[in-house]
């Protein structure tokens, strides 16, 4: 605690029981926050010092991996067969990614899951966003039996095979429907909206209610705009889980050239990777593509989701927030 | 690419005896007019190129690319829509609209072909849904051994048309490709004694390891022939530089995925594949033989002399491959052959020039002969739903199938794997087909693995090499045992296979690298036992018994 009595203006000089500041001093300031809030303890500069350490190493746990995908996709084959760590490509090229993007494919599949992800994310928010307003106000007939109704949803998930079945009875095996409409009412995001709204201050929408907006009035022009923080969060977690599309995919489409891009993707990751012994080897299978080939996949499929997040990052903490606590 | 333009496939097989329990197959060594060839004599090369391996379980070989001939006559459909559920190892096809190939195959085909391609790893759980559905398209993949969610199950339930008597006798004389087939491929389409699909041919003879016979001959001066000399030369491998490069980056052994044995320590010690059978028609598993004791030592030892790769408990196929075919690693299972175009060897030279590779066939470990484990011999069957009861219609899915399993040489082989030529292929200097991106891009994998033609050995590149992989393959087939229970049905085995394998391996990973000592071999095998591998023992004995008993 020294330190704040050495920085405190009004605390009577006691120089000549302490040594003269020195470079301690300055590095414990460089270290400090400028202006530590009332409730929080101001820390000694090696501790600070050590969680900036730290801090910085789980980082780049977190961020070397995903360099290390980045650099391989840049290398040729025949650098990334030598094998070790790669950081930076021997011989930087774009050939992996000339490769994926000349075929056809990949283009496909990108454009089906920004296009599923866009649209899809559209309705399932837009149908989330209602059913939750709806649910949360007191008096609407039957909204208890409905919100129960997407409780139980959520917590007793019907298995792969009912779903596949339902799913074909409302013929929508081969749609891109069957990857949207199952989600449609998300039980989650309901439950996180739902809560969002009724914190909502009852005197605002009464007072548009007086100035004669109608129910649907108040939900365009007083709820929503309110609600941006939370629906950014919703929509986020939705597109991210559309853009994921995997399983579905591949249980619902009949035709390969609706696989979206995490289907491909998969393809030229797993291939190769899941021989275990001599046995499993498939005649006429195609050999595992490069590794600079697979990476470069890799980056392809997850860079432009990744590119949404610091846009919609400052409603994040926020709109989780405010939904989940009540009160 | 590689793998598939040498593997790709077959000739008609020569006569064999029908020795199957229940059903007498008819043989037709008419089949085709490569049987013509039949009169070339076993290790002969004829004029045509045909190398005859002298028995249908081996490959033959061809050295030049045989006039195209056609193997089935007219159009195997009828104008309608035909489904498939396809399982694909490949990038999706172009768009038919846009896919030349697709349309012409429908051309020739005579049905509007709409394959629902289902990648390999997901492919069970679709497959499951499908049945649950109770619509199945009008041909249905099932191969037991590459889908984690038990399949047989639904056939054993009557999900599929029993077409034994469409298969059998006189009526395979109209498929005469089908007709082809020996009958060990179509015992594994086989349950309960009835054949419930159409196979898919693979390779008979096992897979053994490839080996570099430069860095033995080196380290020991010769190829090893015994334990003790592969303890020798696997261990100096790692430990006395074989590439001459000063730096300590080579090892013995590239390991991948449960296979601490890469095809030939568990051969040299006689263990048998998984099951062996007493003459009282006891099954025991290897985990309780001492066979298995002995290898597992071995391996165990070898791990600590670092003659395997340090990371081999945790390494993957691809990435033990690269081990290999970058020149630091001295064995390696792959599943390219040896002697393939842009294969191992071929890989291996841009970086080491000189470098020689090798199949290393199992030597007994005191020096005698070892073991091979032979391959089931197909990949997979095709089903037809229980629902087809037109006879005209199965009549037309068997014709396409038997169009799809046209043998090798032929004009649909050549149409189904090449597609038209100057589009999807070319002809190299030798004569030999050689695909094009835009085979790679519009044929990827949409007829999967329905039907198929019989193996052959041949090779673009160098043509001479094939009669030298039939050679090798008939060495192989000499030294193959099969493992009794590879048409049996245990229900214990299909439901607890998952956790028995599993068990097994975490164990023996711990053995070998050293966390445990032998002893723990009693542990695996209990666990083996109580996780249904005792119950698995007599329900295939039970299995074994009633087939005997025939």
């Amino acid at each position: 605690m020294s330190t704040i009595q050495q920085t405190n203006p009004n605390q009577p000089e006691i120089s000549s029981y302490i040594p003269p500041v020195g470079a301690e001093k300055r590095r414990s300031r460089l270290f400090r926050r400028r202006k530590a809030a009332p409730w929080m303890e101001d820390i000694p500069w090696w501790l600070a010092a050590l969680k900036a350490l730290t801090l910085v190493i789980i980082a780049l746990m977190m961020l070397l991996p995903f360099w290390n995908v980045v650099a391989v996709s840049f290398s040729s084959a025949q650098d990334v067969m030598q094998g070790g760590f790669t950081l930076w490509p021997n011989n930087p090229t774009l050939e992996s990614y000339k490769a994926l993007l000349s075929g056809g494919t990949v283009i496909r599949s990108m454009r089906v899951t920004m296009l599923l992800t866009l649209v899809g994310t559209a309705i399932q928010v837009a149908f989330t966003t209602m059913m939750a307003y709806g649910l949360s106000k007191p008096g609407v007939p039957g909204s208890r039996f409905f919100f129960i109704l997407v409780l139980i949803a959520f917590m007793f998930q019907p298995g792969m095979i009912p779903v596949y079945l339902l799913v074909r009875e409302l013929g929508m095996i081969d749609t891109y429907a069957s990857l949207v409409v199952p989600g449609l009412i998300g039980a989650w995001n309901l439950i996180i909206m739902r809560n969002f709204f009724q914190n909502l201050p009852q005197e605002l929408l009464d007072a548009a209610r007086i100035d004669g907006a109608s129910d649907i009035g108040v939900f365009r022009h007083i709820a929503l705009p309110l609600s941006k923080a939370v629906i950014a969060v919703i929509a986020l977690f939705t597109g991210v889980g559309l853009w994921n599309t995997f399983f579905n995919a591949i249980l619902y489409l009949n035709d390969s050239a609706k696989w979206p891009i995490q289907v491909v993707l998969r393809q030229y990751v797993l291939e190769g990777s899941t021989i275990t012994s001599a046995a499993d080897f498939a005649p006429g299978q195609p050999p595992p593509p490069a590794e600079s080939l697979q990476m470069a996949m890799v980056v392809l499929a997850t860079v432009p989701i990744l590119l949404v997040y610091p846009f919609l990052q400052k409603y994040f903490a926020k709109g989780v927030l405010t939904g989940a606590i009540k009160g | 690419m590689d793998r598939r333009r040498l593997i790709k496939t077959g000739v008609a097989a020569s006569t064999v005896a029908a020795a199957s329990p229940r059903i007498t197959f008819a043989q037709t060594p008419e089949a085709s007019p490569a049987a013509a060839a039949m009169a070339t004599p076993v290790g002969e090369i004829d004029e045509n190129g045909f190398y005859p391996s002298g028995d249908p379980a081996v490959p033959d070989a061809w050295t030049k690319m045989p006039e195209p001939f056609k193997a089935t006559e007219g159009v195997p459909g009828k104008g309608g829509e035909v489904t498939a559920l396809v399982m694909t190892y490949n990038q999706p096809p172009t768009p038919k609209d846009d896919n030349p190939y697709w349309q012409g195959l429908e051309e020739r085909l005579g049905v509007t072909w709409n394959p629902i391609l289902v990648p390999f790893a997901s492919y069970g759980e679709r497959a499951a849904a499908e049945i649950a559905s109770g619509e199945l398209p009008d041909f249905f993949y099932l191969n037991p051994g590459q889908t984690s969610t038990p399949l047989q199950r639904f056939v054993l339930e009557g999900a599929f048309l029993d077409i034994t008597d469409y298969v059998t006798g006189d009526n395979l004389q109209q498929y005469p490709n089908l007709a082809s087939f020996p009958d060990y491929m179509w015992e594994t389409a086989m349950m309960n004694g009835r054949i419930f699909g159409v196979p898919t041919p693979d390779r008979r003879p096992g897979r053994v390891p490839g080996f570099r016979i430069d860095w033995s001959e080196q380290l020991i001066g010769k190829r090893p022939e015994n334990a003790d000399e592969a303890f020798e030369v696997f261990v100096a491998m790692s430990k006395n530089d074989p590439d001459g490069n000063d730096s300590d980056d080579t090892w013995g052994i590239s390991k991948y995925g449960t296979g601490w044995d890469v095809g030939l320590f568990h051969q040299i010690f006689n263990v048998p594949p998984l099951w062996r059978v007493t003459d009282d028609g006891k099954f025991e598993v290897q985990y309780g033989l001492e066979e298995y004791r002995q290898a597992v030592e071995f391996m165990r030892n070898l791990y600590a002399e670092g003659a395997y790769h340090p990371d081999a408990a945790a390494m993957g196929f691809e990435e033990a491959q690269n081990l290999f075919r970058t020149g630091r690693t001295g064995l390696h299972n792959d599943g390219s052959p040896i002697y393939g175009q842009n294969g191992v060897l071929a890989t291996l030279r841009q970086y080491q020039p000189d470098a020689r590779v090798e199949n290393l066939i199992p030597f007994g470990a005191d020096g005698g002969q070892g073991i091979t484990y032979h391959s089931a011999g197909t990949f997979g069957y095709t089903a037809l739903p229980y629902s087809v009861t037109d006879e005209e219609r199965i009549h037309e899915l068997l014709s396409i199938l038997d169009w799809f399993s046209s043998p090798f040489g032929s004009e649909e082989w050549l149409y189904k794997n090449f597609g038209e030529e100057g589009v999807h292929f070319n002809y190299n200097e030798n004569g030999f087909p050689v695909g094009t991106d835009a085979l790679d891009q519009q044929n990827a994998g949409l007829t999967g693995y329905m039907g198929g033609s019989i193996m052959v050995n041949w090779n673009a590149d160098e043509p001479e090499l094939a009669p030298l992989a039939t050679d090798e393959m008939r060495a192989i087939y000499e030294l193959g045992v099969d493992n009794p229970a590879r048409n049996l049905y245990s229900p214990s085995m299909i439901e607890n296979s998952g956790i028995m394998f599993q068990t097994v391996t975490d164990i023996l990973n711990e053995i070998v690298v050293g966390r445990r000592d032998l002893d723990a071999l009693d542990d695996l095998y209990e666990a083996w036992q109580s996780n249904g591998g005792e119950e698995a023992a007599r329900e295939y004995e039970e299995a074994w018994a009633a087939n005997q008993g025939e």
